[in-house]
């Protein structure tokens, strides 16, 4: 009742609140060339913090990724993803889990961490399944946010939001390549969404068989976005991606792509021009087994690093080590002083002269077998602190472990002043075998709850209870252009503690969509001074004195 | 009364000088022709080798022994070893960086003994020599940096023959069999190692926690040696004149 109450209240606050027109048109950019625009700005109040403690409260969701049983699905060991976004525009955010030998799952946010389950099904009645990555996306640029898909085999699968929580299935006219992981963006900057594809050609082969030679292959593909049309630029004929991302490589302003491939085939990096892409190498060190990515600038210097997840045991941990000793024999078998690759966790941190792999000296190198690692402010200290999940179910490489399981704890770290420390405190130590996982606001609180989509056991989220510091939460929407929830722009937050920035990017992690809801946190009593919003096409709007503990909605209309 | 020696005095063959050349020679051709013709590992070759040296060179160390007395004949014996040990290490160096070969590939010439009980068996050997050797006059000011070095290094193998007996176990309970990789693993020192996994701001520390095991083991014999070689240079006089005086109150 007492929740009710507070909910009516922050309601009533948060109409009362509406501030509409604040346009502010001041470069703040030494770069001349540089556009600014107006935007449309409405403020609500947060929810109030109602629960404290030490850390965070598990949730048991009424979904479970299943594996098929059978000895071909060797690599559903892999699992699936997890998007979160507000998709019936009630202002919380929704949840999408896949699944692979059983249905998708979609979680219409009630409140109070209650959750309405309801499956994905077609006109012929056959629920979603077999689904690998999750992404959520206004594909149609209708405003609404549609549901896609990647699969085991075959091509993606589109969701198309009709409102009134009504979806209808679809596919995309000319993506047809088998995609494993994708990625939406605007790749070319024109205010469409692009779509890139990558195969994971191990999994191919094993579904397909021989078959798989007839089909053309699959590899990396760049669909560009021409009026709603998708004209495919196939990047490589083959891939073994397991992540892909879009990453300022050299610092330049434009966002690059980033290829993440298992089985030592290397990660390849895509510089992207107003010409087209070209490949390149800015990394000493890489990762061999790239299961994720993710990026955030972990020192608020201005910079983003990059982390990419693989497998690697802490050596501290004896009995873990010898569940891992016949696997690392083999992958260590290789392994030389001046590999490119090495089976291990990095962190790539700009230097101001390239990048160096800061992942051993942040203790960040080893954290198991990995899966989808993000960034966010968890005790909104200003730094954004990082969680990792683990573990592996494998019939082929780990049949010598009970039910062929590798149970391994999910990795808290801790950012103090951009330098991690591992943290246990906050009961986010989990082995439940987490595959793809996200951070979002799901009540409104301003703080960061986690949702991770495990393999064989209930998915769950994590309710965040840490009552430390305040926060800021923005919802961007970019009306009269196709990109429509602005992804790819760029905020920065002026404050007396120092400058945050957050980057809207919808894939990041593994096989995971991120919320169009961007989060800040910083200490209490830090003074906010200015918000500068970058958007994918280079124009800055600046907002002045935003009120903490608020969400902005920040609408810019047209200015492409 | 004996002439105290020179450290190349202690270290040469003399009269032992062409035997030890011919066994070499001869050594060297069989294994030569055993790993090259039967593809007869490194290590098998170079155990042919020490096996066809033995006798002559243990002759050797019986002319020390009578000669100069048995603390010189066993420091003679420990150079001599503690040399054989470095050179070990030097090629796992060499195999590693220069020839850019996996650890696993990068074990020296005698692969199959680079095993953690052998390493620990070694070093407390080594150990338990040099307390003989300081009992019997080996005392200079680089005796104990010397000794306290090879106790640092001994705890090391120690820690490491641990982890690798709790690995072993674990590796029994799950009915697998003991893999090679389990005899590499890190140690205090090093990269993974305790001080790197218990305090992180070590890692920053270039070397200390950065270096991996075959750089970091290179680095303890290499020190070893140099600090062997200078508190024997410094000791031996002393150590003759200790058994001359301790063979003349026998008479």
């Amino acid at each position: 009742m007492k929740k009710h109450i507070a909910k009516v209240i922050a309601t009533t606050v948060t109409t009362s609140l509406l501030l509409i027109g604040v346009v502010v048109v001041q470069s703040q950019s030494s770069d001349s060339s540089r556009v600014t625009v107006a935007i449309r700005s409405k403020n609500s109040l947060l929810m109030a913090k109602t629960t404290c403690a030490a850390g965070f409260l598990e949730h048991r969701l009424t979904h479970t990724t299943k594996a098929r049983d059978e000895q071909r699905a060797v690599f559903d060991s892999n699992g699936s993803g997890v998007a979160v976004a507000d998709l019936d525009d009630d202002g919380l955010s929704d949840v999408v889990l896949g699944n692979l030998a059983d249905n998708v799952s979609l979680l219409w946010n009630q409140g109070d961490f209650r959750f309405a389950k309801k499956n994905l099904v077609n006109r012929l009645d056959i629920a979603e399944q077999n689904t690998r990555a999750v992404a959520v996306v206004d594909v149609n640029a209708d405003t609404k946010l549609d549901i896609v898909f990647t699969h085991t085999a075959g091509a993606i699968t589109v969701w198309y939001n009709q409102g009134k929580r009504q979806f209808v299935q679809a596919t995309l006219e000319g993506v047809n390549v088998p995609a494993y992981t994708m990625l939406w963006d605007d790749v070319d900057n024109d205010g469409d969404l692009d779509l890139v594809t990558s195969s994971y050609d191990a999994l191919l082969e094993a579904e397909q068989k021989d078959s798989f030679m007839l089909t053309g292959g699959a590899g990396t593909v760049l669909y560009t976005n021409n009026a709603g049309v998708f004209t495919a630029n196939r990047l490589t004929k083959s891939a073994q991606t397991l992540a892909l991302l879009m990453f300022d490589m050299n610092q330049d302003g434009q966002r690059d792509l980033i290829i993440g491939n298992d089985f030592a085939d290397p990660d390849t990096y895509w510089l992207n021009s107003k010409t087209g892409f070209s490949t390149t190498q800015p990394f000493k060190r890489i990762t061999k087994n790239t299961m994720g990515f993710s990026s955030a600038d972990i020192d608020n210097n201005g910079t983003f690093e990059l982390f990419a997840t693989d497998m690697k045991p802490k050596f501290d941990n004896l009995e873990t080590i010898a569940k891992w000793m016949p696997f690392m024999e083999r992958t260590y078998q290789k392994l030389q002083y001046k590999s490119l690759q090495r089976a291990e966790n990095v962190l790539q941190t700009w230097t101001g002269n390239g990048y160096q792999n800061m992942a051993y000296e942040q203790n960040i190198d080893a954290t198991g077998w990995s899966w989808s690692a993000q960034f966010g402010d968890l005790d909104n200290d200003g730094f954004q602190d990082l969680y990792i999940v683990n573990g592996m179910i494998d019939k082929e490489n780990l049949k010598y472990l009970v039910n062929n399981e590798l149970i391994e704890k999910n990795q808290t770290y801790r950012n103090y002043r951009g330098t991690f420390q591992k943290e246990s405190t906050w009961n986010l130590d989990t082995q439940a075998s987490g595959r793809g996982m996200v951070m979002a606001d799901l009540n409104n609180d301003g703080r960061l709850d986690i949702v991770i989509n495990n393999l064989e056991t209930p998915a769950q989220i994590f309710e965040n209870q840490i009552c430390n510091g305040d926060s800021l939460e923005i919802h961007l929407a970019w009306s009269q252009v196709k990109n429509t929830k602005a992804l790819g722009a760029i905020l920065k937050l002026y404050t007396s503690a120092g400058i945050m920035q957050r980057e809207l990017l919808n894939q990041s992690g593994y096989l995971s969509s991120n919320d169009t809801k961007l989060h800040f946190g910083f200490n209490k009593g830090t003074t906010l001074e200015k918000l500068e919003v970058h958007w994918s096409d280079g124009a800055i709007s600046t907002l002045e004195k935003p009120q903490a503990n608020s969400l902005l909605e920040i609408t810019r209309d047209g200015g492409q | 009364m004996t002439t105290a020696p020179t450290m190349l005095n202690l270290l040469r063959f003399r009269a032992r000088t062409l035997p030890v050349a011919i066994a070499s020679s001869i050594g060297l051709l069989l294994a030569g022709v055993a790993i090259t013709q039967a593809n007869l590992p490194v290590w098998g070759g170079t155990l042919m080798f020490l096996g066809a040296i033995a006798v002559p060179v243990a002759l050797k160390f019986r002319d020390d022994l009578v000669i100069w007395g048995a603390a010189a004949c066993m420091l003679s014996g420990l150079l001599l070893l503690q040399g054989f040990h470095t050179l070990e290490h030097i090629v796992q160096l060499v195999q590693f960086y220069l020839l850019n070969r996996p650890p696993v590939d990068s074990q020296g010439l005698i692969s199959s003994l680079n095993v953690e009980w052998v390493h620990f068996i070694w070093n407390w050997t080594v150990w338990g020599m040099v307390v003989y050797l300081m009992r019997n006059g080996m005392k200079s000011i680089w005796t104990y940096p010397f000794f306290a070095w090879m106790t640092l290094h001994s705890f090391e193998h120690t820690y490491m023959l641990l982890n690798y007996l709790h690995v072993s176990a674990e590796l029994g309970q799950l009915n697998l069999p003991q893999f090679g990789s389990a005899q590499v693993l890190p140690g205090i020192l090093g990269r993974d190692g305790w001080l790197a996994n218990n305090l992180a701001f070590c890692r920053s520390i270039p070397g200390l926690s950065t270096l991996p095991r075959v750089a970091i083991h290179f680095y303890w014999n290499i020190g070893e040696m140099t600090l062997l070689l200078l508190a024997a240079r410094e000791a031996l006089p002393k150590m003759v004149k200790t058994a001359e005086l301790r063979s003349t109150a026998k008479v």
